[in-house]
């Protein structure tokens, strides 16, 4: 056993009243597993990441590593953000190398480092370019670089894929397999695209929305490598949507105007377009 | 500006104005050019240039660092925070009477009126820039294992950069208007006194020549200096605009 998340709760408080975004979540990952969180927007998917990488308390509840408690942040998990969050005073090599820095890696080293992660990216080339230089598929590959080149026990994935087309997603969806096999990496992936999830995750955790709970969990056996567009991930997402289009439906109904069930059959087009089942 | 100075010292060779109240560039130029010859002109720019030098390395330093610690402590926003903007509105130069008392008529009291021009812009420049800050930016540093000094040293300090440029710029023009101003009441060396001097022997070239020094210098520091700092850091940024 590696990630642990015992009886997490968060609740913001907001203007009317209080947010139950998280409430009794208990999962854990096994070493090296791939596992995936889908929920819709606001289920509080980003909440619990920032949770276990204790950039956030929670409120209840405890994450542990490897049966030691977190209390704040720690490289042992590190979190590739939706927008890469890649430091525009460094270059891409720098941005790759921070964290390294930090520990105080001697320069030569750190260099290296982050070269050989440059690569496996395929990115070697534009190790000196700057952030606004790169596309929104480079960066978040340069993101990705930059968590590995912690070496971390666990990696956090906030919808990284969530900003880019579906060509390039494509692509970093194969990739980030990829680098799974070879890295073996304990990886926690959230979405709210449910054939993304399906597509990448060896279990499939789906959330509820307010309050966030775990309502399904879902083994995907299928062969690897898996594609986003293959019929199998398709079909196996829909499934999974039916049964989130009714808890949407439920939410939407407490947050939205009273006028909103009139738009429901476009509703139902966006949220299959949102969670993916569409591309 | 050519077509301007043309006009102006024709102005002057037509006698539309007594030289004694307004002389024309010829006049100016060359008391500039004796000024320098004879050294007044060099040392009043060495001196004030040493002053501020001090003063406003002090007023950088001290500001970025107040800058820093108002923007991320709370309490210190509230007071010293509030403080400063409030004390924006005075004019640098009416610290003069305290200063007075508290240095003496000394180099310490133009020093403070200096830094009194420059550390409110640079710290409230600071703040800004700190609270500017995209909250993604602190939980990526975190996340990555920064912390303590490694916190300000390799995330605040380079994330606001662009804000702390600002703020120096800002500080400069305060800072050395500051200074003049000080020089001018307190008088022993530097471009304002020479500017009082020249008033005192109701010499107008003198004054006028050491105007357009002070006016030269400042834009070249402007110009030269902050001008392509903010450049650089606007390009490595990827902003628009430049
Ligand atoms: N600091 C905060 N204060 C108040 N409410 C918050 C705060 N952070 C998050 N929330 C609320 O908690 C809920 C969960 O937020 P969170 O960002 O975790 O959702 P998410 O699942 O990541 O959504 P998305 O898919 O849009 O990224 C949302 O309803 C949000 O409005
Ligand atoms: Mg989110």
């Amino acid at each position: 056993m590696r990630l642990k998340v015992e009886n997490l709760s968060k609740i913001f408080p907001t203007r009317h009243g209080t947010l139950s975004a998280l409430e009794e979540i208990n999962f854990e990952a096994r070493e090296g597993e791939f596992l995936c969180l889908v929920g819709p927007s606001g289920c509080g998917k980003s909440t619990l990441l920032n949770i276990i990488a204790g950039l956030q308390p929670p409120d209840q509840g405890r994450v542990w590593m490897n049966g030691e408690e977190v209390k704040g942040p720690g490289t042992d998990r590190i979190v590739i953000f939706q927008d890469a969050g890649l430091f525009p005073w460094l270059n891409v090599r720098q941005n790759v190398g921070y964290g390294l820095k930090i520990a105080g890696v001697p320069p030569q080293q750190r260099h290296q480092i982050a070269m050989s992660f440059l690569k496996m990216v395929h990115l070697s080339r534009f190790a000196g370019s700057y952030v606004h230089e790169l596309s929104g598929g480079m960066r978040q590959r340069v993101a990705i670089a930059r968590a590995l080149a912690m070496n971390p026990k666990v990696l956090l994935l906030d919808e990284p894929f969530a900003a880019l087309d579906s060509q390039t997603r494509d692509i970093l969806s194969g990739e980030l397999q990829d680098i799974w096999a070879r890295t073996k990496k304990t990886i926690v992936f959230v979405t709210h695209n449910v054939r993304e999830a399906v597509c990448l995750g060896d279990r499939v955790l789906v959330l509820s929305s307010q309050p966030g709970r775990i309502k399904k969990e879902l083994c995907v056996t299928l062969p690897r490598p898996r594609s986003l567009n293959s019929v199998e991930v398709g079909e196996l997402a829909s499934l999974i949507l039916k049964e989130l289009r009714e808890e949407i439906e439920r939410v939407m109904s407490k947050e939205m105007d009273s006028d909103w069930s009139t738009q429901k059959s476009d509703l139902f087009d966006l949220i299959d377009r949102n969670l993916g089942s569409g591309i | 500006m050519i077509l301007l100075i043309g006009i102006w010292e024709a102005g002057s060779r037509a006698e539309l104005w007594p030289d004694y109240l307004f002389p024309s560039p010829s006049a100016i130029g060359s008391t500039l050019i004796d000024g320098v010859k004879d050294g007044s002109i060099l040392i009043g720019i060495g001196v004030s240039l040493w002053r501020i030098l001090l003063g406003y390395g002090l007023s950088v330093v001290g500001g970025v660092l107040l800058g820093l610690l108002i923007g991320r402590v709370q309490v210190l926003d509230q007071t010293l925070g509030v403080l400063l903007v409030g004390l924006q509105s005075l004019p640098s130069i009416a610290w003069f009477p305290l200063a007075i008392l508290w240095f003496g008529l000394s180099e310490g009291a133009i020093l403070f009126i200096v830094v009194m021009g420059a550390f409110q812009s640079i710290v409230i420049a600071t703040d800004a820039g700190v609270r500017g800050i995209s909250p993604l930016y602190v939980n990526v540093a975190r996340n990555l294992g920064a912390k303590g000094f490694q916190f300000y040293w390799r995330l605040l300090i380079p994330a606001t950069l662009p804000a702390i440029v600002t703020g120096m710029k800002q500080g400069w023009a305060f800072a050395w208007r500051s200074l003049i101003a000080g020089e001018m009441i307190f008088g022993n060396l530097g471009l304002g006194y020479l500017l009082m001097k020249g008033r005192e022997l109701n010499n107008m070239d003198e004054v006028l020549a050491v105007m357009v020094v002070i006016i030269v210098f400042g834009l070249c520091v402007d110009q030269l200096l902050f001008r392509r700092v903010e450049k650089k850091i606007h390009q490595r940024w990827g902003m628009i605009g430049t």
